[in-house]
């Protein structure tokens, strides 16, 4: 019988025998005769060497990882409080920038200048006033800003240019908008919105307008990041992130509702983090909650501000035409200025809503239209109760509720034995929510109809409380 | 020359020598693939910690605009961990969500359990049946916690549950935990973030790690440490290649089938489309992910399915071989089911990625992997028998797959170095190394039969069902 042993050398691998062959004698010179009688062989055990020494190397690498990991943690860690103790209260006192600058090149190396920017960045986020401009100060003599502005232009790493533009942004440094504004246009959409952050940061005016013209003409910034980046926007943004987000349901109009919650607010549990909050603000806010005398007086004036200020740009830009910015840019504003409640925006959506033919764009309106609490709307929402559109028919009926109006209830009740669930669900909420006259327009409706879809969503909403 | 020799010489020889052909090939295009993943992985998990490192998470967390989440946790005979679980759940660290625990007629305390710990009311709720489910006896709701909602159902299997908990939902994506799962308090700002940036995000998957043998209080990891038994700590090893590796890589190239039961989370008016989780389906999770692909590419949607490396839940490993076996066995039928259910999808390339690259190799080295291993045993003892061993080459066998074995482990620990290193001491990285050089001898060929059993039991039609985890608890 044939040995087997050779079973290698038959068929199908005469081409890679060849070719192997050819490798042994212009590679591998010294294996050549192994190469020649058995080359599948020969290349399996050089394969398989060649993996035992990736293998060792990645374990030696492992190794080096940990040491080298551990020791960054344990000198950051000593070097981190060591600055805290030395450095930190040398920037924070006023000392004088070039006796500051002795201590500093004592005690930071050169090559500790990243860590330092890691270091100083959530100190510079946290701190206002003559502290920060002190801090940037500093950081632009020690070349701290520069370096990072280097490697903004000209890192090839997306990462470390979207860190870059996340730091410029922190350190406020208006020597380089112009490159922040460039690094608008970059294709990663984490370096666009960083800085657009960065930017907006700086308060300016000027800029938030092409912050929005040019992160509205990104297709690729959703809704959630446009929003995320423009309430980086402190100066005008602080009261209205306040009140969206601590207190619900209270139009901007109403300035003595506002002023009344907000002193009785600063008294209760939330009281510290609104203060901290405002009293970041360059606006006069802190000092006016401090001063509870003076309260009231000065958010008038806050609030006048606040009526003429930069965001009624968005309305200008709403009120162009499509072929400017096309439906999805429109949603993203609308989307905006109903979660900040701009009241302003109100007959520029009631006026967009009569003309709207796009039904994403629609659902947008209504829903900003709850938001902002227009109660001016609700004869045209009525109407959009008989849309073909389940999700409009849903939202109208929602917003709708929201304005507790009783008048509403009848023609929201038409929609309790709709065939979509949102539809019947928002409207036996929307009447609940209007009070006795809701409880009792829910049991007669119960009364009366014979869907078991409508009886099932009333029960539900009459046992629960109001 | 004899006839038997004639037999041995015309016949016995081709074949093995064939099929000696067909599992070093089978060898070598496996290994060099898993090698390949690794390599595409690297790329991948670097850059996704410096995308994570570019972000400021403070104001991730405050982000209004964060998309609300229903958290659906199905959960059967799990009186002993369900109650540390929402306790869990509910210190996430989310701007808006709701926990929906579906308890699927459970038999034991564990409904009794979390009414007495939460202070639970029945209510008259009514909800939209957008999938069919069993019936729901109850709706409960917490008058302590206001985003904690009980639902007692009937018992329908794990995917049943899942999709009663769709139609009691009310935010847009929903995402799926186990009973016994732990999350870490930002996971769910870190999983939901593909979902804010890229809109055709329909699903994404976070990390699962192993929770035993690490200190759990009031619902938290708060010591990381390796389970005592070497089967866990084995366990250990293979999460950390299964996800650090092996999910990334496919994630990057949008082939993703299968994101854990234990944790992931989509876009619910995307599953309700298909129809929501497949009842009766052991493996419901893969299941859901391959019709979610093959729908999607149907349609030419454009979608995408991503792996997030960083969040990671944390979930209890089985540490004796019988409900290892079980837990292994239930995954095999699991993975043969989503991929004989959709079979349209093989080597078809309407279905791009998924149907020429992902859906292939999961079905020869997942799938059929066990029967190919079992197969090449057998193939030595014949080979042996007559004659034909080449033994330095058998030797050369065994120790590729050692070092390749270790190869993938010291890879899969490197990411797990580079990003995140949630083991804090070194001689828990030198032991989980060290065990990757016995795996093959241990692990590996106790797996394989566990799945072997698996592929038996499916082609014999052996009903799965929740199975019978014996948790120990917290």
């Amino acid at each position: 019988m044939d040995s087997p042993k050779n079973w290698e050398f038959d068929g199908f691998l005469k081409i890679g025998d060849s070719f192997l062959k050819l490798i042994s004698e212009q590679v591998f010179f010294p294996f050549h005769k192994h190469f020649q009688e058995y080359p599948i062989t020969t290349a399996l055990i050089f394969s398989v060497f060649i993996l035992i020494g990736i293998t060792a190397f990645l374990l030696l690498y492992v190794i080096y990882l940990r040491l080298k990991i551990d020791r960054y943690q344990n000198l950051k860690v000593r070097k981190f409080v060591n600055w805290k103790k030395n450095i930190l209260p040398l920037i924070l006192d006023n000392v004088d920038i070039s006796t500051f600058l002795k201590t500093f090149l004592k005690t930071i190396k050169k090559g500790d200048y990243e860590m330092f920017g890691e270091f100083i960045t959530p100190y510079l986020n946290d701190t206002k006033g003559d502290s920060l401009e002190r801090m940037i100060k500093i950081l632009r003599e020690i070349g701290v800003v520069k370096r990072e502005r280097y490697h903004l232009k000209h890192s090839n790493s997306t990462w470390r240019r979207a860190l870059a533009v996340r730091r410029l942004g922190a350190f406020k440094d208006s020597f380089s908008i112009e490159a922040l504004v460039k690094a608008l246009h970059d294709k990663d959409i984490t370096v666009a919105v960083n800085a657009a952050g960065a930017l907006l940061k700086m308060g300016d005016r000027q800029l938030l307008k092409t912050v929005i013209s040019v992160l509205l003409r990104n297709k690729f910034i959703t809704e959630e990041l446009f929003a995320e980046a423009l309430l980086k926007f402190e100066r005008t943004l602080n009261l209205e992130i306040f009140l969206s987000q601590e207190i619900d349901r209270y139009p901007i109009s109403s300035r003595f509702k506002i002023i009344n919650l907000i002193l009785q607010i600063t008294r209760t549990e939330s009281g510290p983090k609104l203060i901290i909050r405002l009293r970041n603000s360059k606006e006069a806010v802190g000092v006016i909650l401090e001063n509870e005398d003076l309260a009231e007086e000065l958010l008038d004036e806050i609030i006048l501000k606040y009526k003429n200020s930069e965001f009624i740009d968005l309305e200008k830009i709403l009120s162009k035409k499509e072929k400017v910015y096309p439906v999805s840019s429109r949603i993203k504003m609308i989307d905006f200025i109903g979660y900040i409640r701009r009241v302003e925006g109100i007959p520029v959506l009631i006026d967009i809503l009569k003309k709207s033919k796009n039904d994403e764009e629609t659902i947008s309106i209504i829903k900003a239209l709850g938001n902002l609490e227009a109660a001016e709307s609700a004869p045209l929402l009525v109407d959009h109760l008989e849309s073909e559109h389940p999700v409009i028919r849903a939202q109208a009926a929602k917003a709708l509720g929201v304005f507790k109006d009783e008048k509403a209830a009848k023609p929201i009740s038409r929609l309790l034995e709709d065939r979509d669930w949102w539809c019947r669900y928002h409207a036996a909420s929307s009447i609940h929510q209007m009070g006795e006259a809701g409880k009792i327009c829910l049991q007669n409706f119960l009364k009366i109809t014979k869907d078991p879809f409508a009886k099932g969503i009333i029960t539900q909403f009459l046992s629960k409380p109001q | 020359m004899t006839s038997v020799d004639q037999i041995v010489l015309n016949f016995v020889y081709p074949f093995v020598r064939f099929n000696n052909y067909f599992i070093t090939g089978y060898f070598v295009l496996i290994n060099t693939t898993y090698i390949l993943m690794l390599l595409i992985a690297f790329k991948a998990i670097k850059k996704y910690s410096h995308h994570i490192q570019a972000l400021e998470m403070k104001t991730l967390f405050l982000t209004p605009f964060a998309k609300p989440v229903s958290l659906l946790v199905p959960a059967y005979n799990e009186q002993t961990s369900v109650v540390e679980s929402v306790k869990s759940l509910l210190q996430l660290q989310y701007p808006t969500f709701e926990i929906i625990l579906i308890n699927d007629g459970s038999s034991d305390n564990t409904l009794k359990n979390l009414i007495n710990s939460f202070d639970l009311v029945k209510t008259k709720n009514v909800f939209r049946p957008q999938i069919h489910c069993q019936k729901i006896k109850g709706i409960y709701e917490s008058s302590t916690y206001s985003n904690l909602i009980v639902v007692d159902k009937v018992n329908g299997g794990k995917a049943d549950a899942l999709n009663s908990g769709i139609n009691i939902s009310k935010y847009p994506l929903i995402c799926s935990l186990d009973a016994d799962s732990i999350l870490e308090s930002d996971v769910l700002i870190k999983v939901v973030r593909p979902f804010m940036e890229d809109h055709t995000t329909v699903a994404a998957g976070g990390s699962i790690r192993i929770a035993n043998g690490c200190k759990i209080f009031n619902g938290r990891v708060i010591k990381i440490g390796l389970p005592k038994s070497i089967l866990g700590k084995f366990q250990v090893m293979e999460y950390l290649r299964s996800f650090l590796a092996g999910r990334m890589a496919f994630s990057i190239i949008n082939g993703l089938i299968i994101i854990s039961g234990a944790f992931g989370i989509f876009k619910k008016d995307k599953v309700i489309e298909i129809g929501g989780y497949k009842k009766g389906s052991v493996g419901e999770d893969m299941e859901l992910i391959m019709r979610l692909h093959a729908h999607l590419r149907e349609k030419n949607e454009p979608y995408n399915i991503t792996f997030v490396p960083d969040p990671v839940c944390w979930t209890e490993a089985p540490e004796n071989l019988k409900v290892l076996g079980l837990q292994r066995k239930r995954w095999q039928r699991g993975l043969l089911e989503s991929l004989l259910g959709n079979k349209r999808v093989f080597l078809n390339p309407r279905y791009g990625i998924i149907g020429l690259v992902a859906y292939p190799f999961f079905l020869i080295a997942e799938g059929f992997g066990p029967l190919i291993e079992v197969f090449g045993f057998i193939l030595f003892f014949v080979t042996w028998y007559f004659g034909m061993v080449a033994y330095p080459l058998i030797y050369l066998f065994i120790l590729a797959t050692i070092v390749l074995n270790i190869l993938l482990s010291i890879g899969s620990i490197i990411f797990e170095e580079m990003t995140y290193q949630r083991y804090p001491k070194t001689s828990m990285i030198i032991k989980l190394i060290g065990l990757s050089f016995i795996e093959v001898f241990l692990y590996r060929p106790l797996t394989v039969w566990y799945r072997l059993v698996g592929i038996f039991e499916y082609f014999t039609g052996k009903k799965g069902g929740w199975g019978k985890m014996v948790r120990k608890g917290f």
